[in-house]
């Protein structure tokens, strides 16, 4: 080779120029992708948000105040009362352990004592940095370093995957998305390469992935579908057996080490492809190895007869396997990502969890703009050149859209392969239209050059609007949809002015001041983290729902009448039952609408004594109003929403404005087994406390009957909120 | 002939009104005979198989496969109905022979051939399935007050219909399925012939399989279907489009969490039609050596790339009203 002149700009040299550049870029991504997550640190303030965070965050605090092995042994009878649950070894303890290294690094190490809050509050932003980088990484193996940078600022500012990782949002999808793109970084580098090195990377983040969140079943098919790819299309190599095989052996045995995976992967059919996979790698490793000693002809009868036995042998051990137990039968949540009517049939409480709803084409506009229809350029451009890597971005690609299009909350996988295609898309673009080498030395006309130029500036100026474009587009989806911590609601005054609704903490710290420390507290499953999290009392059900049974009861319990319910609260020492009204300021998500959820799960226990079409009128509507059902104004739920609903009113026939019904001043509901103890400032949050037995050995209808007449008139004043003495 | 069967059974059926209901053993007899497991009720006969005293059980079918009624239900019901009463009969054919079990008898009413009958029950929808005890009432009509409703919940019929029937009559059920052999034959078949086919011809097959251009194409088309919400359509059934009594058709539904069928075609042309045009500036525009042509080139792909991402910004913005941003207001 001649030497080359280094090029030099200034007098520094070129390369050192790109690599500050290219620092700058990076500090300048990570600083974007933060920041973009701050929004509801800064409108509201430091808080875990919605209801899994709040569990992670109690979890966490068991951690950093307890120690390790303390944790992996927790035992919570604080939770699903009166059977506890061995959280230890039924968590993913990634999260709260990477929380807990980082604090205890800055209070030992650097002397800066944090609070676990603002650790928690602030580690989705801070792993989102770490997103960009590995997608960077990621995307330069797939084309260079350009759609690289690219790639990165597409994944940091994306609202599909801000939506999971705002500040707050302290779930485990927050580290995860950072280690599911390091894994498939680690594994497309050793996979090129052949390292061992590489591929124990590999594998080293995915048991950082595998303790983190339950989708690394992801990352656990989708490699062997690759390679299995690669192997029907005949690109069998000794780099791909070495990858593979490193990542499989080590990978799996350090998963086993999850006390909540233990010996899932040998055992699920979730895991089985990885293992096929493994098993046909040893088989094309020998039929490859044989090739290469005997000649073409034998090697064809060779083929033929082992191809039969094995699949003989692989179908039967199957079936054998499956029918002596061995291995287990596939999962619930498996079916209903393939047959989505299984789940609403079979298991009522998947159905009535919102995430496992389809997605509608708006929401995959919503979150990624227009990287969204960039996306099958790039999965184009990756078929034009279509080396081993390139297969990688294809399978996951068409395999992530299907998942994603089933289950709303995928979309959080889908959205990096989007962000890479779409970057790969786009530097090719750039590529072709910012290669100005011809103005410097062409011999082409004055004419040919200003008509050339003219074009390019304008693809390149459509080009640079539509960039700025994605980024107001996803700044506004940002501080619009994803930034509310849904523990407290913004709202707005009738003069414009920004109002913030905080019930729920109003009634928690209630709770927490004003309740005996060992109170049982009743609510349905959604609100049993924050319960936890927030008023530190214990509850029945929370949203762990492992328990069908329990939560059925609890279900039963607020849709049967007051004399089933209180045999059930009193069976289960409730000392306190909460439920969500949303009636008088027109909050939608209360409990009420998620009534029917209620009846249908505790339908499934108790077919026999709940009927959910007891709880529709004739005409099959479901109505809250005079013309409401008798089952439905019996329940326990309904009177404990509408107890002196009518005192707002008058005396007048009272409106709920969720369902925009009347509800006639002579259906209010009394109330003879619970005395309402405490009700927020908009009525969202309303405390019941379940009454003792009578002293007179009467039945409490009975009793509340006798003392509402010998009073005469009822003394209607609102709890105390005042603190506990 | 049928005439003739029906008009003999009428008689029948009107002289034995007098007599009352019939015995378990003529019942037995008559389920024997007939092709079907069912029994049929019609306004001729329904006095003559309800009116008591009966000693065995009594389920019945009250719908209509009648096309005037457009009632799916109807339609998706009375196979797995047939099916129970079929399993029932396989497993009993000559009754059960238990002391203190009665035997089931299965009926089915069509409403064309019973309307009197419907009209004592007053019903106003079906289908409605009911269940009657044995009774020892030998009142006109006193089985109308013995009636147990079958509650009709989504999931798999028979199973359900089963699951019922235990509570009431507490027998034990089996479900036999029927073995459709014409469809296992069909289906070797097919799968023999291809086969055979893709033997013989293996070169072109091997051809397709391995064609670039075609999983190209096939892997596009899936991701520009699956990102345009075609899994939603399926999995909730939405309509192609929602028409209005008044001959209104609605083309797309406002909300994020909703769409029509036509929806996802148009979503996902656009995104095709897009993906071209950027395909085109990469791969053909710089190809044109003429500089004119290619400034004119570059200049029609930029501009029909803006309208048509104009063009689903508005869209978008119509689905989703509180959304600001659009390049060229198309409509308001």
């Amino acid at each position: 080779m001649t030497s080359t002149t280094k090029l030099k700009v200034l007098g520094i040299n070129i390369e050192t120029i790109k690599l500050l550049l290219q620092v700058i870029i990076f500090i300048s991504i990570a600083g974007a992708s933060i920041s973009s997550r701050l929004f509801s640190v800064i409108r509201f303030e430091s808080i875990i948000h919605e209801f899994d965070p709040w569990f992670n965050f109690r979890a966490t605090k068991y951690l950093v105040n307890h120690s390790f092995y303390d944790f992996l042994n927790w035992f919570d009878d604080r939770t699903w009362y009166p059977l506890g649950r061995v959280t230890g070894g039924t968590l993913y303890p990634g999260l709260m352990v990477t929380s807990g290294v980082i604090w205890h690094t800055l209070r030992d190490w650097f002397g800066l004592p944090i609070d676990i809050r603002n650790i928690c509050v602030l580690l989705a932003p801070a792993f989102s940095g770490l997103t960009a980088i590995f997608t960077y990484f990621l995307t330069t193996e797939m084309k260079d370093s350009n759609a690289g940078l690219l790639a990165a600022i597409f994944m940091g500012i994306a609202p599909g995957y801000i939506s999971r990782s705002v500040a707050g949002s302290y779930d485990n999808e927050a580290i995860a998305i950072t280690l599911l793109m390091a894994t498939f970084y680690f594994w497309i580098k050793s996979m090129k390469i052949g390292s061992v090195f590489y591929g124990t990377l590999t594998a080293l983040f995915y048991f950082y992935m595998v303790s983190a969140w339950g989708g690394y079943v992801f990352i656990t098919n989708l490699i062997p579908l690759h390679v299995f790819v690669l192997l029907l299309m005949g690109r069998y190599n000794h780099k791909l057996y070495t990858a593979y095989n490193t990542w499989y052996a080590i990978g799996t045995l350090a998963s086993m080490q999850i006390p909540f995976v233990g010996f899932l992967p040998i055992r699920s059919n979730d895991h089985m492809a990885a293992l096929g996979v493994f098993g046909l790698i040893q088989l094309v490793a020998f039929g490859d190895y044989i090739k290469s000693r005997i000649p073409e002809k034998q090697f064809k009868t060779f083929l033929t007869v082992s191809m039969i036995l094995i699949a003989g042998l692989g179908i039967g051990g199957l079936i054998g396997l499956t029918a002596l137990g061995w291995i287990a039968p596939w999962t619930g949540r498996f079916y209903s990502l393939w047959d989505t009517s299984y789940a609403k049939i079979h298991i009522p409480i998947i159905a009535s969890v919102s995430e496992h709803q389809p997605t509608a084409w708006p929401a995959f506009f919503f979150d990624t703009s227009m990287l969204i229809w960039l996306f099958p350029v790039g999965v184009y451009l990756c078929f034009q050149d279509l080396k081993d890597e390139h297969l990688f971005v294809i399978i996951y690609g068409v395999l992530c859209s299907y998942f994603a299009g089933v289950m709303v909350r995928l979309m959080l996988t889908l959205t990096p392969i989007i962000c890479v295609s779409a970057a790969i898309a786009i530097s090719k673009l750039f590529d072709v239209y910012l290669d100005l080498s011809e103005f410097w030395h062409s011999s082409s006309s004055t004419r040919t050059k200003l008509f050339t130029g003219l074009s390019k500036l304008l693809v390149l100026s459509s080009f640079t609007y539509y960039l700025f474009f994605f980024v107001y587009h996803c700044t506004w989806v940002t501080s619009n949809a994803y930034s509310s911590p849904s523990v407290v609601l913004a709202s707005k005054n009738p003069d414009g002015s920004p109002a913030i609704i905080d019930d729920y903490r109003e009634a928690y710290y209630w709770l927490r001041m004003n309740t005996a420390e060992d109170a049982k507290v009743m609510s349905w499953w959604d609100y049993g983290y924050q319960i936890g999290g927030m008023a530190d009392r214990t509850t029945l059900v929370d949203n762990n729902t492992w328990n069908n049974t329990h939560i059925a009861t609890v279900g039963k319990a607020m849709c049967s009448s007051e004399e089933v319910a209180y045999d059930i609260l009193k069976q289960h020492d409730v000392d306190y039952v909460l439920i969500i009204f949303g009636g008088v300021i027109g909050f939608s998500g209360d409990d009420i609408n998620k009534f029917l959820w209620m009846i249908r799960i505790s339908e499934g226990i108790w077919p026999d004594e709940i009927h959910e079409r007891d709880y529709f009128t004739e005409r099959g509507e479901y109505r809250v109003d005079g013309q409401a059902p008798k089952a439905m104004q019996e329940s326990l739920m309904y009177k404990m929403s509408y107890y002196r609903f009518h005192e707002l009113f008058m005396g007048r026939d009272a409106v709920d404005r969720v369902r925009n019904q009347q509800i006639p001043i002579q259906n209010a509901p009394e109330l003879s087994v619970l005395d309402e103890v405490f009700t927020s400032t908009n009525w969202i949050v309303r405390i019941y406390k379940v009454k003792d037995a009578d002293n007179l050995g009467r039945d409490l209808k009975k009793a509340s009957a006798f003392g509402k007449n010998s009073k005469k008139t009822r003394i209607a004043k609102k709890p105390k909120i005042d603190l506990r003495e | 002939m049928k005439f003739s069967i029906f008009s003999v059974l009428s008689i029948l059926a009107l002289f034995n009104v007098v007599i009352g209901a019939y015995t378990n053993q003529e019942l037995l007899d008559q389920v024997k005979k007939a092709s079907t497991k069912v029994l049929t009720l019609t306004d001729k006969n329904y006095e003559k198989y309800l009116n008591g005293p009966r000693d065995y059980h009594v389920v019945m079918l009250l719908s209509s496969q009648s096309p005037q009624f457009k009632c799916p239900l109807c339609n998706e019901f009375k196979p797995e109905y047939e099916l129970v009463a079929n399993s029932w009969n396989q497993d009993h054919p000559n009754g059960v022979n238990g002391d203190n079990e009665k035997d089931i008898f299965f009926f089915y009413s069509e409403f064309m051939n019973s309307k009197d009958f419907f009209q004592k029950l007053k019903l106003n929808n079906i289908p409605k399935c009911f269940y009657l005890p044995p009774s020892t009432i030998s009142a006109k009509d006193g089985w109308v007050t013995e009636t147990d409703e079958y509650q009709f919940f989504q999931g798999q019929h028979a199973t359900l219909i089963i699951d019922w029937l235990r509570s009431v009559t507490e027998h034990k059920f089996n479900l036999h399925v029927p073995i459709n052999y014409t469809r296992i034959a069909v289906n070797a078949g097919i799968t023999f012939g291809v086969l055979v086919l893709a033997f013989i011809f293996n070169k072109q097959v091997m051809k397709v399989l391995t064609s670039k251009t075609l999983w190209t194409g096939a892997a596009i088309f899936l991701i520009l279907l699956f990102n345009a919400g075609y899994m939603f359509n399926q999995i909730r059934q939405m309509p192609y489009v929602r028409e209005h009594p008044d001959g209104r058709v609605d083309y797309w539904v406002q909300g994020q969490q909703a769409q029509l069928g036509f929806e996802t075609q148009l979503v996902s042309f656009i995104y095709g039609i897009l993906s071209l045009l950027v395909l085109l500036l990469i791969k053909q525009v710089p190809k044109i050596q003429h500089p004119q042509v290619k400034l004119i080139a570059a200049t029609l792909v930029s501009v029909s790339l803006f309208l048509g991402y104009s063009l689903l910004l508005n869209f978008f913005g119509l689905k989703s009203p509180g959304y600001p941003f659009r390049f060229v207001k198309f409509v308001k």
